[in-house]
């Protein structure tokens, strides 16, 4: 699977890399910001399987991103990665269809997780 | 002087002052007119009496002297000059009291007339006080009395209105501004609680990024480092990254629970409730907790009615409580022992689930306490998952949130203690088909 990684924090970063690469054998691009995103997005609109978002990034932040990509009509699934567990972050989620995985996550069974999420088929 | 002629004291008393002396010079003004009216009806008896006495004939001695003192009384009264009468001219004066209107008469009548006009002007006085307390008291005190008593009760309603104009001054108004001051205070103190509140949230929020962030990578790193990843590690290094991996585990959920009691408590926790089956979420429940319990060698028993309910609930949170009082539960039972998980409909017709363990019992005064936070009556059985002393303290607030209640029954001496818990909502599957 390719996926494209959304994440300001560069250790986060390295662990859900490892993790996909050598533990779920995932080809991975990691971005630091939504705009980059959107800048992968927009230059192959199907170049990933999968997009990971965090949700507080500089720049521009995963909702925004979001938001932006969802009006772009993309069909590649997105799936929030964020410690935000507030009400609006669920309402948004719940709005769109979306789902999300709460920090810190179990490294060991995230490819699981991701995996399921896909099965569900919430927005894809 | 301008705060005198202000003060309600002042005007009252100037009020009263001014009404009780024109009601006293009315009275007085009465009281004379009477003693002139006694006065004068004195002189007509005299007359009368005279009149009788000069129509006899025959008359002792004593009665002349007594006439002879009426007729220079009668004369003295008519302004009538002695030398023009004699007593021999007795006829003149009996005709002339016969025929003349007396002056005494008149003037009594005169008198009576006045003294009724001013009982009219003492009565018409006295109404026109009346009247001027009752629209003093009513403006001065009533009035604002009622105003001052709206103001409250709009206060009261959190509508309290900022545009103040400066009252009287005087007690009243004093009044009105004393209980301004008050609101203001209240008011300023309000908004500093509610400013503390929102600070307190995005406190929480923010605690809750900044904690969860370096943590991902802590328990990312040590899972990837067990998982043997980034290299094949010893024993003792393995034992160790055990414990640290327990103990960032630990860490998590401390920290979980820590913002989600912050979040139920600011009321910031919306319950997503749906109708769901009772039999479900018991097994599920059930089902996650069977390693913890088989790694203690605790048996875990399962007792649902035999028909199935729907409850409704915010499914994950009533699993939370369920999972909190189970493992619970497990943790304080000794090996070989069982944990008896049942629930059934209670005389109120609630659902209620109990939760049995074979530990060694809960103090009665420990009973109540244990629902608070960070208060572990005494060390777990199994060092096996060591709590964070919020577990029961958030499944009472999101049980409460339900509608419900939590409590415990437990016997020191004989050991056990039952965990319970009631949700309000339930239909039975019929009813939902229906």
């Amino acid at each position: 699977m390719k996926i494209l990684l959304a994440e300001d924090d560069l250790n986060i970063a390295k662990i859900v890399l490892m993790t996909l690469q050598h533990v779920g054998q995932h080809e991975v691009l990691h971005v630091e910001n939504g705009q980059l995103v959107i800048d992968e997005i927009k230059k192959n609109p199907l170049a990933f399987d999968l997009i990971l978002l965090d949700e507080m990034m500089p720049k521009l932040g995963g909702i925004k991103t979001c938001q932006t990509l969802l009006e772009l009509n993309i069909t590649t699934p997105i799936i929030f990665m964020t410690a935000n567990n507030s009400p609006e972050m669920h309402d948004f989620l719940k709005q769109n269809n979306l789902a999300m995985i709460t920090k810190p996550f179990e490294p060991l069974t995230l490819n699981d997780q991701i995996q399921e999420i896909l099965n569900k088929g919430e927005r894809s | 002087m301008k705060h005198l002629l202000h003060s309600l004291h002042f005007q009252f008393t100037l009020l009263t002052i001014l009404a009780f002396t024109s009601l006293g010079f009315t009275a007085h003004y009465i009281q004379q007119q009477q003693e002139k009216i006694i006065h004068f009806q004195k002189q007509i008896v005299k007359n009368e009496e005279l009149r009788l006495l000069l129509k006899t004939q025959r008359l002792t001695k004593t009665q002349k002297k007594k006439r002879n003192d009426l007729i220079s009384f009668y004369l003295k009264q008519e302004n009538i000059k002695t030398s023009n009468f004699s007593t021999s001219n007795l006829k003149q004066i009996l005709e002339n009291i016969n025929t003349k209107k007396s002056n005494a008469d008149k003037v009594s009548k005169f008198h009576k007339k006045q003294s009724q006009n001013a009982k009219i002007t003492f009565n018409g006085l006295l109404i026109f006080w009346f009247i001027s307390f009752f629209i003093f008291l009513n403006k001065k005190w009533i009035a604002p009395i009622k105003q001052l008593q709206k103001k409250m009760n709009q206060f009261i309603l959190g509508r309290y209105s900022y545009s103040y104009k400066l009252e009287a001054d005087n007690e009243m108004g004093h009044l009105h501004k004393t209980f301004h001051d008050l609101a203001q205070k209240v008011l300023r103190t309000h908004n500093q609680l509610e400013q503390l509140d929102q600070t307190k949230s995005s406190f929480v929020s923010i605690a809750s990024h900044e904690l969860r962030t370096p943590l991902t990578s802590i328990k990312g790193s040590l899972s990837l480092l067990s998982s043997g990843i980034a290299g094949e590690m010893n024993e003792s290094a393995q034992n160790l990254l055990t414990i640290a991996n327990n103990e960032s585990n630990r860490l998590i959920r401390l920290i979980n629970e820590l913002l989600d009691l912050a979040k139920i408590e600011a009321g910031e926790f919306p319950l997503q409730k749906e109708w769901a089956s009772l039999y479900q979420i018991c097994k599920t429940t059930v089902l996650s907790l069977e390693g913890l319990a088989q790694a203690v060698n605790v048996k875990l028993q399962l007792q649902v009615p035999s028909h199935d309910y729907e409850l409704l609930m915010d499914s994950d949170r009533v699993q939370q409580v369920l999972t909190n009082l189970i493992s619970n539960a497990i943790k304080f039972s000794p090996e070989g022992k069982s944990v008896i998980v049942s629930v059934d409909l209670n005389a109120q017709g609630q659902m209620e689930f109990y939760v049995q363990d074979s530990g060694p019992g809960i103090a009665p005064e420990d009973q109540d306490v244990i629902f608070e936070r960070f208060s572990q009556v005494s060390s777990a059985q199994s060092p096996l998952v060591s709590g964070t002393g919020l577990g029961l303290a958030i499944s009472k607030a999101l049980i409460e949130e339900h509608g419900g209640s939590i409590g415990v029954r437990s016997n020191i001496n004989k050991g056990g203690s039952i965990f319970y818990f009631t949700l309000p909502d339930i239909r039975t599957i019929e009813e939902q088909a229906s």
